[in-house]
């Protein structure tokens, strides 16, 4: 029962200008800007990982141990380590996150919602198609700003992600950290203007019949997500100002030798940071729900309940964020409090996994590609999400904080979670947005090694942080190296299975096209108006408003 | 940069090698399996007055002020301690309770994390599609079914909160002032940490460019001030279960009684540059009366200092005079057993420090000098004070690298 085509009302308009690279240069179609996201988003992402590669080297290094450094130190040997030069080790461990976070995650949710949300609610376009693609140019700039102060004199920003003054106001006069900070400047006025289109977009541009009860859980999460990246982000952009004024002209807002408070931007740094934990996520919350829908052949459970969990979680990440700095010396009260709602979270974030455990209930699940990345999600997302329960008790956070748990917890979170969904809506989605199917049978090496990459990396991180392995460490204990050497292997098993992907997406394009616009087969129970079209979808979508099926459009609310 | 500042860090924080370990193993104090670092009371001076103390004692206060954090023997190039850790070896009060924290929070949040995963499990397994014609059900919610699972997260939250607030409330409440506790102020610096022990007015830091171990005693309530003078560091010793950030311009503060002897290693928490993995916390806890032997130490520090800086330049260049000098001074000072006492352990540890980044080759040759040079010193003090040295000051117990 696919939606019907409606008959030509109206010609298509033509709006290509150019052909060829002058085409993507200049298009301010939603879908291309959505590709051009994404593979922005993969390239940055095997950058990142490489960055990640480099930090493994060190660390298995037989001399990155304190024991072997002062052993041939007494012997008068010279050290085999891959960085005699710690700063540099510090510089790949920031620029690794940065790279990670705000080119890889954060677009790579954009890039979905680019392509999809517009589809999902049968618009043509965003709203300000113009913005959306000045949004994604100035992601080119802030990756090149980051990337290239590696190569300034001083090198590039080695304050860690964080950027914590005093250490951040350092070397001035060396570039490295301002180009930093300009960076995420570009980075956050690009997720701005992507948020605002997609809180207009989303509120005004839906088919006419759907209203918001029948709005797809993607276009929910989106919406929510949005209207953090628009809340929390100028709080960002006002944080790092403060570092780029102190640094360089002569203000005061964090040094305390003339009156400022370095503490007051670690406020102010986590009222975004810790909402942007949940920019990189909760769009994948949204999504996954329609692939466990899709091939549990299942409505989703309890939809209100997920839109609420969706809200609440996006509400109350904006009052947790002082539990990233429980050692920085607050009152008992509050401390008790950062603890208390940081907890409720975990409430919200149940009901979401129980939510989809029961969407596969009593389905017929059929194990793609994308159903077996969705389940290794749930898997691996709750063994994180305990981490973070964990983490949240104010006392256990005192031994726990700034070690190899944390790293362990962020990362089973980010890659078992964020990373897995991305993956998960790849193999969904890819044919509806490149016109090609993806190697299923390659798609089970991916998530296997992924999977068991993920697990063996991230489980041994837990173990070192509760053994007192501090991060961001270039030399460790040799008590810690046998378990840093299994965390190398799993690194290894991860790069392989994200390296695999991408050549599989690069070799889907020599693949023949994809005929129908359900290749999946999930539109009889999904009827999500993605699925309504060609395959990929032409130039504005729909030749005209799409129609709503009579009885049932999206179907989502319907109790 | 380059391997020669690489190199110049170690020697900013390597500390000496840790001398042999003791021939008859000593029993363990509770939470550090053998062998892993002295902890023995170290034998008390003879009562004899005003003579320089026997060498095999002089050689244990070195060891036990001065253990080797790296604990690496060349030897058998196998690490010689044991990590200690908040939840495998707790070593405070604050830790064990915060072991026991844990436990009781893990049990209650563990079916948090076995459900989902046998639920998953379970549902991979019986709803999947094997073709034979099963109709997916078509249930989209269950009023009662959310509630309950909205309700009993909320009910195992309220059960670990409860604790956990009383925990952290008790964790910031300081200890009472008639239990006597240690003022410490601990103040950080790119990459070296400075103690003061505000009480005794004694004050440590790096010697020599190595970092001193804190020394604490057992059963002693502890008051850290943590500051710091540049960026931010964090103060964190596992075994202790603390850890604060050092931040310029405020202290923050933590309590806890340490209630085992041994040796604890910790390191800054907190990004802070490049030496930063390099910055390291020694904290070495041993019995009130060693440690008021120790502050006894520290209080001779700078007179002591110049006899043994005297002592060091005579394995350079073999001239008596200043040393004589020196030694003349000091017991000019003062000869009562204290002060001889210090004098020997400082001797004895700044000899040992000055040789302490020497290759391999050189350290035996530079293990002999050393024995020289405190045999001399001996020998001068005993001339001064008119006295018979005791021959067993130039024989050390210890064995050679």
């Amino acid at each position: 029962m696919t939606a019907a085509k409606p008959p030509d009302q109206k010609p298509m308009p033509e709006i290509r200008r150019y052909t060829g690279i002058m085409d993507w240069l200049t298009t301010v179609d939603h879908k291309k800007i959505g590709l051009m996201y994404f593979w922005l988003v993969i390239i940055m992402g095997v950058v990142g990982g490489a960055f990640a590669g480099l930090i493994r080297v060190q660390l298995a290094m037989p001399d990155a141990t304190y024991e072997a450094l002062q052993s041939a130190r007494i012997e008068g040997r010279e050290v085999k380590a891959l960085f005699y030069d710690f700063h540099r080790y510090n510089e790949i461990v920031t620029m690794h996150a940065s790279v990670m976070i705000f080119f890889t995650i954060i677009p790579g949710f954009i890039a979905f919602a680019n392509y999809l949300v517009p589809l999902m609610i049968g618009a043509r376009d965003m709203a300000f198609p113009k913005m959306n693609a000045f949004g994604f140019w100035l992601l080119i700039p802030s990756a090149i700003l980051m990337i290239a102060s590696f190569f300034v004199q001083g090198g590039a920003a080695a304050s860690g992600w964080t950027a914590y003054p005093p250490l951040s106001l350092e070397g001035v006069g060396n570039p490295g950290q301002d180009m930093w900070i300009m960076g995420v400047h570009f980075a956050g006025v690009s997720s701005i203007l992507a948020a605002i289109n997609f809180i207009v977009t989303i509120s005004t541009m839906r088919a006419p019949g759907m209203g918001w009860s029948k709005l797809p859980l993607f276009a929910w999460a989106t919406f929510f997500v949005s209207i953090i990246q628009l809340v929390a982000t100028p709080v960002l952009a006002a944080a790092v100002t403060m570092i780029l004024l102190d640094r360089n002209f002569h203000t005061t807002f964090t040094q305390a030798s003339l009156g400022g408070d370095p503490v007051l931007y670690q406020h102010i740094f986590w009222f975004y940071s810790h909402p942007a934990v949940y920019i990189m996520i909760l769009p994948g919350f949204g999504a996954i729900s329609h692939v466990f829908g899709a091939f549990s052949k299942r409505k989703v459970f309890g939809y209100w309940g997920m839109v609420i969990a969706t809200g609440s979680i996006s509400f109350l990440g904006f009052i947790v964020w002082a539990h990233h700095m429980f050692t920085v010396g607050m009152p008992t009260w509050l401390q008790n409090y950062f603890m208390i709602a940081s907890l409720v979270i975990g409430v919200p974030t149940g009901i979401k996994v129980f939510s989809w455990l029961a969407t596969m209930w009593g389905g017929t699940i059929r194990f793609t590609t994308a159903m077996m990345f969705a389940c290794g999600f749930i898997s691996l997302f709750v063994i994180g999400g305990f981490g973070g329960l964990i983490l949240a008790l104010v006392q256990l956070d005192q031994p726990l904080h700034d070690t190899y748990f944390v790293v362990g917890h962020f990362h089973m979170v980010l890659v078992g979670g964020s990373v897995m969904l991305l993956f998960a809506m790849t193999y969904y989605w890819w044919p509806k947005m490149s016109g090609r199917m993806l190697s299923e049978s390659t798609g089970k090496w991916v998530f296997w090694l992924m999977f068991i990459g993920v697990i063996i990396t991230f489980m041994t991180m837990h173990l070192l942080g509760t053994q007192g392995m501090a991060r961001r460490i270039p030399v460790y204990w040799s008590d810690y190296r046998l378990l840093n050497h299994i965390t190398t292997g799993g690194y290894v098993l991860t790069f392989v299975s994200a390296l695999l992907f991408v050549a599989d997406l690069v070799l889907s394009y020599f693949r023949p096209k994809v005929t129908v616009d359900d290749p999946w087969q999930v539109n009889d129970v999904q009827q999500s108006f993605e699925w309504a079209t060609s395959c990929p979808p032409p130039v504005y979508n729909f030749k005209d408003v799409p129609p709503i099926p009579v009885e049932d459009p999206a179907d989502y609310g319907k109790h | 940069m380059n391997p020669r500042l690489l190199l110049a860090l170690l020697l900013v924080f390597l500390l000496a090698l840790r001398p042999g370990v003791e021939a008859a193993e000593t029993p363990s104090p509770a939470g550090i399996s053998s062998g892993s670092v002295p902890t023995q009371v170290s034998t008390p001076a003879p009562q004899t007055p005003a003579v320089l103390p026997p060498a095999a004692s002089v050689d244990a206060w070195v060891s036990t002020f001065n253990p080797d954090i790296y604990g690496w023997d060349p030897a058998t190039k196998k690490p010689t301690y044991v990590i200690t850790d908040t939840f495998g070896s707790p070593a405070s009060d604050v830790a064990r309770k915060l072991q026991g924290s844990a436990a009781f929070s893990f049990l209650v949040f563990v079916p948090f994390l076995i459900l989902p995963q046998v639920l998953l499990l379970y549902i991979i397994f019986r709803f999947r599609d094997r073709g034979d014609g099963r109709k997916a059900e078509k249930t989209k919610h269950n009023t009662k079914l959310e509630i309950i699972w909205t309700a009993i997260p909320f009910l195992a939250l309220a059960i670990v909160t409860v604790p956990s607030a009383r925990m952290i409330t008790w964790m910031e409440l300081p200890p009472p002032e008639k239990s006597d506790p240690l003022l410490l102020e601990v103040r950080g610096s790119k990459f070296k940490w400075e103690y003061t022990y505000q009480r005794e007015d004694v004050k440590i830091g790096q010697d020599a460019g190595v970092q001193a171990h804190v020394v604490l005693p057992v059963g002693r309530p502890v008051v850290l001030n943590i500051t710091s003078d540049d960026v931010n560091h964090a103060w964190w010793v596992p075994a202790f279960g603390i850890k604060k950030d050092a931040i310029i311009g405020r202290y923050t503060n933590a309590w806890f009684t340490p209630d085992t002897t041994g040796v604890y290693k910790g390191q800054c928490a907190e990004l802070c540059g490049t030496g930063h993995g390099l910055m390291m916390i020694g904290a070495v806890v041993v019995t009130p009366a060693e440690f008021q032997r120790w502050i006894g130490f520290q209080r001779q520090r700078a007179a002591a200092g110049l006899v043994a800086e005297a002592a060091v330049n005579l394995k350079k260049a073999p001239d008596e005079t200043a040393l004589t000098t020196a030694i003349a001074k000091y017991l000019d000072g003062g000869a009562d057993q204290e002060r001889l006492d210090a004098l020997a352990f400082w001797v004895a540890n700044d000899l040992e420090g000055a040789s302490r980044t020497s290759p391999l080759a050189k350290r035996l040759e530079s293990r002999a000098a050393d024995l020289a040079a405190r045999t001399k010193v001996a020998a001068l003090v005993a001339a001064k004070l008119g006295k018979q040295p005791i021959a067993s000051l130039s024989l050390s117990n210890r064995s050679a690298p």
